[in-house]
């Protein structure tokens, strides 16, 4: 088993966000800038390997039918960990993403990476699994956080873009979250293709 | 097939019950942090809306309706001449819930500046109470200089309060985002530039200020027992 | 309690914040549902189900043990057992009701709990200063109703532009996901005429 290859597999053909559509909640409504992104997916991959790591440690003593109650559970410790975290350290992070850190329990991407890997493969593995689709879902997120931050708030990173220029708010609001994923699905059909023939 | 209900239930009990003492500890880190910032932000934004005062402790009063008004009084040297300065923190139903913001005022009520303490309005729209504006742009950082022009270090929606009249009428006007050239002009008629596509949480706040000062006076006249 | 209050809880989540083209909630089975109106519409009423009874529950349990015994940290942890426990519960209940249904479904019910409308209309619940205004529970409820209906909505217009989509020339590499999302953003920014209204 290639570690690098269980790495590598999440940031393009199998990236959580573009190709297995999951984790897409958060994606669009955290990518009003780009250091929201971040920080979303520096939380969401300390829960994804926290939790694959710790699945696959005990993947043995878990009987099968309380499975999914029992990842629930060591996901939701996880993101309540990094609730209590974000709000004692970086209350301005904790306020910017709201909602949504509680929300990464439900991030189909953490329970479907547990189920799908790391209850079937080692603990290397499963962690590399966890980096590489932690690091995808950051890609990807920062792309579309770059569009939204730099079309809707005409900022890049927090300093302005253009002095004077009053910013698109459609772009910082859902339509612009769904309309740039879209045109990134769009973007990305096209490289493949373009590989392909 | 006692066993296929008594494992499956130990092994759930198991990780809840790891799982709760971790937490517990966890949050016992945390929680004194937590309380800490809580009073660190009303600390700060009061300096900010009493700028140079020396601020004593904050009086709570039971005003008539049942509620009670915390305000706190502050005291500053003139040109060798004492100054009083009240500040509160006034409450209003913005967009999308409570907008909390502490007030400074001084004796004539004029507004010496008011700092947002508490909203959840809209990204990008209302969320804009917040923003600071910057001549500070990606080019400038990028290579290495500033392109001049002034620093604002408070938020410009805010910091246009400064010197409103809270006697006369708060008017309300569109004039995009506000620099500090519009100061002038825009305090002759005690107005306000609305945030482009949030007026709901303009009017909110705007309103919250005249309320808050109703208050004010009337928890004054149970301290001090006297008229104003 | 007026009716206006329920009538300004109910557009406000249909329509003005509706849950997913407003607050881009519950998009995994918005997608993955959407593409038949019927499967769209029995995960419609099966969402509207789940969410109402999950505010009720989430609520009471937030009112009278998180918040009075300082347990708050405990609410992520709490609230989704709960969600869990009734999409378990909502399964049964609908394959002993109606197999077919069950059949359509299929993998997108247990799916209910990783939705994230769910858990947030219960987060959300609590957000909106329910806990210590009259009638909470009442408007908690309400709000669930709301935004399960909100969601349905969504759901049943999608499924009807992708249904016509099926027929449609589409270029090869917007087939699928991309002229989905495109299509729900010019969705959400329809939706968006009803920004911005207070009732």
């Amino acid at each position: 088993m290639n570690l690098f290859n269980e790495f590598k597999k999440g940031l393009w053909e199998r990236n959580p966000i573009l190709v297995l559509s999951l984790g897409m909640c958060p994606a669009l409504a955290v990518t009003t800038s780009i250091s929201n992104a971040l920080w979303m997916t520096l939380a969401t991959t300390f829960v994804l390997m926290g939790s694959n790591i710790l699945v696959s440690l005990i993947k043995g003593f878990i009987p099968s039918h309380v499975r999914i109650p029992v990842y629930i559970t060591i996901v939701a410790t996880y993101v309540t960990i990094v609730e209590l975290s974000l709000h004692a350290f970086q209350p301005a992070v904790y306020k910017a993403l709201g909602i949504f850190i509680p929300l990464i329990v439900v991030n189909c991407m953490i329970l479907g990476r547990a189920e799908e890997f790391a209850s079937k493969n080692g603990v290397r593995a499963s962690a590399a699994d966890a980096l590489g689709m932690g690091l995808g879902f950051g890609l990807t997120l920062t792309v579309l956080a770059f569009f939204r931050e730099l079309l809707g708030a005409n900022t890049i990173f927090g300093y302005t873009f253009i002095q004077g220029m009053e910013p698109s708010s459609a772009m910082i609001l859902a339509p612009g979250a769904f309309i740039t994923l879209g045109l990134m699905l769009w973007g990305m059909n096209v490289i493949n293709s373009r590989k392909k023939g | 097939m006692v066993k296929n209900i008594i494992k499956p239930a130990l092994v759930l009990a198991a990780v809840a019950f790891c799982s709760s003492l971790l937490l517990s500890f966890v949050r016992g880190v945390t929680y004194p942090l937590i309380l800490q910032q809580e009073s660190d932000k009303e600390q700060s934004a009061l300096m900010l809306v009493l700028p140079g005062f020396e601020i004593s402790e904050p009086l709570v009063v039971e005003l008539e309706n049942g509620e009670n008004f915390k305000y706190w009084t502050g005291e500053k040297f003139i040109n060798g001449e004492a100054v009083q300065g009240y500040a509160f923190i006034s409450v209003n139903r913005g967009y999308s819930g409570d907008i909390r913001s502490m007030v400074g005022v001084d004796e004539n009520n004029i507004v010496l500046g008011i700092s947002i303490v508490q909203q959840s309005e809209t990204p990008g729209l209302g969320d804009r109470v917040n923003e600071r504006s910057t001549s500070e742009t990606i080019w400038g950082v990028i290579l290495g200089r500033s392109y001049g022009g002034e620093k604002i270090t408070d938020p410009w929606f805010q910091d246009q309060f400064k010197g409103i009249d809270l006697n006369k009428k708060i008017k309300i006007v569109k004039h995009g985002t506000w620099i500090s050239d519009m100061r002038e002009d825009l305090l002759r008629e005690n107005a306000v530039t609305s945030i482009t596509g949030a007026t709901i949480t303009t009017k909110a706040i705007t309103g919250s200020l005249k309320e808050g000062l109703i208050k004010l006076r009337k928890a004054k006249m149970v301290t001090e027992g006297g008229d104003k | 309690m007026e009716i206006k209050v329920v009538i300004a809880i109910l557009v406000g989540t249909i329509f003005i914040n509706n849950y997913v083209l407003s607050q881009m909630l519950g998009l995994c089975p918005f997608l993955g549902v959407s593409k038949k109106l019927d499967s769209a519409f029995g995960m419609g009423l099966a969402v509207i189900f789940v969410m109402t009874i999950a505010s009720f529950f989430t609520f009471l349990l937030y009112r009278y043990v998180l918040f009075p015994y300082d347990i708050i940290y405990l609410r992520t942890i709490s609230f989704i057992i709960i969600i869990a426990s009734l999409v378990q519960f909502v399964e049964m209940v609908i394959e002993k009701v109606s197999p077919a249904l069950y059949q359509t479904l299929g993998i997108f019910l247990p799916l209910i709990t990783t939705n994230c409308a769910v858990l947030g209309v219960a987060v959300l619940n609590i957000n909106s200063g329910f806990i210590t205004s009259d009638f909470g529970l009442v408007k908690s409820v309400i709000q669930g109703f709301g935004a399960g209906t909100g969601f349905t909505l969504a759901l049943l217009l999608m499924a009807g532009i992708r249904e016509r989509l099926e027929l449609a020339d589409i270029p090869e590499n917007l087939k699928g996901l991309p002229i989905t999302f495109i299509t729900a953003g010019l969705l959400a920014l329809a939706f968006l005429g009803f920004a911005g209204m207070k009732i």
